[in-house]
């Protein structure tokens, strides 16, 4: 059976057990379920919450069915369980009304527990083999699956590189080169010496400089001793305030604190 | 002194605060020419004051006298750094960056001087690797003295070119080897790529269609085009028109692509676009047509000419080697007012 129709299968066998459950245990409500209720009562109701039990096991069983790693054995189980459960359940209807006596009940506890025993115990197995067995498969996918481009990997280098040559963000020391004298064979001519690099002078204001330490820092330099000390008195007042607000806050807290303790 | 270092594959370029409110800029062609060596050759080499080294029986012309030489000759450029990155292919490739280097930023004038360099991030239609080149320049740095930190190109744009919007957009970065593109939130880079594709890319692939040396090409882009003009099929003009529209067609696709990967947050965005293959007259008017017709994830509100080019004379180029200066000085003032809290604090404990 397709997997996906197999799991969706599993949801709806599940959500109705849990249905039949509710409702067998609603019905119980209901009728006031006691030792002296009518038989009837008794029966439909033990019945309803025993198939809604074993339908929700099966349930649980067919939505884990995914890659069992013993598939043939795991269904085998799967099916004796829900089959020994709904025997159970039929044996009970059988016996109860005029055979609840020993050795027919045990014969009962037997069938059905064991039925449900072989549901969970195949469910919980499943389950755990599942988890144990996802790592690896996670390994094995992730590094055979994901393809990379040689452009992927040459970013990769670029970016691990400029991250470990930046000098910001990095534990490592920085890698300087070193420059060699120069080559006696190769001889720069005398104007290199006699005459200097020709200049252009530009008239540049260069208020950039300014403007890009405020962008960067968030800090203005004013140079005004006026709007500095204003600026210092404003923190101060605005320091103080909050520190009185954080007194009152701690008086009101004392204050409640005092009232529940008396 | 704070200064910013823009290490590109066509131009090596310093910038330095100057002693009013300027910025001095200091440029060399990051381009060499093998030459045999002579007397009469280095004679008259050094009578000009051209830049050159010499090894053994040849000469390598330095900077952009290299390109003057080129023509002359008809010889081909070497280049120290081809894609954005230190050429593999070139033996001389590191004697001639650090030659360069040292000419442009000079040792340092105190031990521990704060020095930012802009690097390429990783390229997204590529497999190369800018761990090496990186830690090559660091190192060449820091030999001469500096304390160096290395930002993306693209960050580089946006510290530059977006001061305004409080260092949130887009900083595209179109240089000769590599397109640099970061989107960045509050000076947060949220998406930083490049792609191997720029200049180059655009000389190679019309030399390649038309039959025409790729310096001619690299000659008439960057001196006789503009884009919105009529050229006739078969013009060099129409085949750069149509290879930069690739490029930014290509350059916006890869955009789309990255922001759909991130989750940037709901604000607008301005675009800045720097670099030397970006000074193409009409490039910027192009480049909003597509970037408006691509349907981006993020709210593009204009796209912005750097500061240089819209004041006429002076180039998108230098934007890179700005927006470093721009993060050393920031890392300078932090590093002071750091230690004067300190000093205030220790002072305060004392009394």
């Amino acid at each position: 059976m397709d997997l996906k129709l197999r799991y969706y299968l599993g949801s709806m066998v599940f959500l109705s057990g849990l249905i039949i459950s509710i409702a067998g245990i609603g019905f119980g409500i209901f009728v006031n379920l006691m030792w002296t209720s009518d038989p009837i009562e008794i029966m439909t109701t033990y019945s309803l919450v025993g198939i809604g039990f074993s339908l929700t096991l099966l349930g649980i069983n067919l939505m884990i069915s995914k890659q069992r790693p013993y598939g043939l054995y795991s269904n085998i189980a799967m099916v004796t369980g829900f089959i020994l459960s709904i025997a159970g359940v039929i044996y009970f209807l059988m016996i109860f009304q005029d055979n609840w006596v020993y050795p027919y009940a045990t014969y009962l506890v037997i069938l059905y527990a064991s039925g449900i025993s072989l549901l969970s115990g195949n469910a919980f197995a499943n389950a755990v083999l599942r988890v144990i067995g996802e790592p690896s498969e996670n390994l094995s996918t992730s590094s055979s699956n994901k393809n990379y481009s040689l452009e992927d990997i040459e970013k990769e280098v670029e970016k691990t590189l400029s991250q470990s040559y930046s000098t910001n963000n990095t534990n490592f020391s920085s890698f300087d080169l070193g420059v060699k004298e120069d080559d006696t064979s190769f001889v720069p001519c005398k104007t290199f010496k006699s005459t200097q690099q020709e200049r252009i002078e530009v008239e540049d204001f260069i208020s950039e400089a300014k403007n890009l330490q405020t962008t960067m820092t968030g800090k203005v330099e004013t140079g005004d001793y006026g709007l500095e000390l204003t600026t210092k008195m404003l923190s101060e007042t605005m320091k103080e305030k909050e520190r009185d607000q954080n007194k009152s806050i701690f008086n009101k807290f004392k204050t409640k604190f005092n009232n529940k303790r008396k | 002194m704070a200064k910013g270092l823009d290490v590109g594959t066509m131009n090596i370029i310093c910038a330095e605060k100057g002693k009013s409110d300027s910025i001095v800029f200091a440029q060399q062609r990051n381009a060499f020419l093998k030459m045999e060596a002579g007397d009469l050759a280095q004679n008259m080499l050094d009578t000009s004051k051209i830049l050159y080294t010499h090894q053994n029986d040849t000469i390598n012309v330095l900077g952009e006298d290299a390109f003057k030489f080129a023509n002359v000759f008809n010889k081909p450029i070497r280049r120290p750094m081809r894609q954005g990155i230190i050429s593999p292919d070139e033996k001389e490739s590191i004697p001639m960056i650090k030659l360069i280097i040292e000419r442009v930023l000079n040792k340092a004038e105190k031990d521990g001087e704060l020095l930012t360099i802009s690097v390429p991030a990783s390229p997204v239609d590529s497999n190369i690797n800018v761990l090496y080149h990186s830690k090559t320049v660091e190192a060449l740095s820091k030999k001469l003295g500096y304390k160096t930190t290395l930002i993306d190109e693209g960050l580089a744009v946006v510290y530059s070119e977006l001061g305004d919007q409080n260092f949130t957009g887009v900083g595209i970065s179109v240089g000769a080897g590599m397109t640099n593109i970061t989107v960045a939130y509050l000076a947060t880079p949220i998406v930083s790529f490049s792609i191997a594709r720029g200049g180059d890319w655009i000389d190679e692939q019309v030399a390649s269609a038309t039959g025409v040396a790729i310096e001619r090409v690299t000659s008439i882009k960057e001196n006789d085009f503009t884009f919105n003009s009529e050229y006739e099929i078969g013009s060099i003009q129409g085949a750069i028109a149509l290879y930069y529209d690739a490029l930014i067609t290509y350059i916006i696709e890869h955009l789309k692509r990255k922001l759909e990967e991130a989750a940037p947050p709901d604000a607008e965005f301005p675009v800045a676009i720097a670099g030397g293959s970006s000074r193409a007259k009409g490039f910027l008017e192009m480049f909003e047509k597509r970037i408006t017709e691509a349907n981006l994830s993020i709210n593009i509100s204009k796209v912005k000419k750097t500061q240089y080019a819209s004041s006429g004379a002076k180039d998108p180029v230098y934007a890179i080697a700005r927006g470093c200066l721009i993060s050393s000085i920031t890392r300078e003032n932090a590093e002071k007012a750091e230690s004067e809290e300190v000093n205030k604090t220790k002072n305060e404990e004392n009394k």
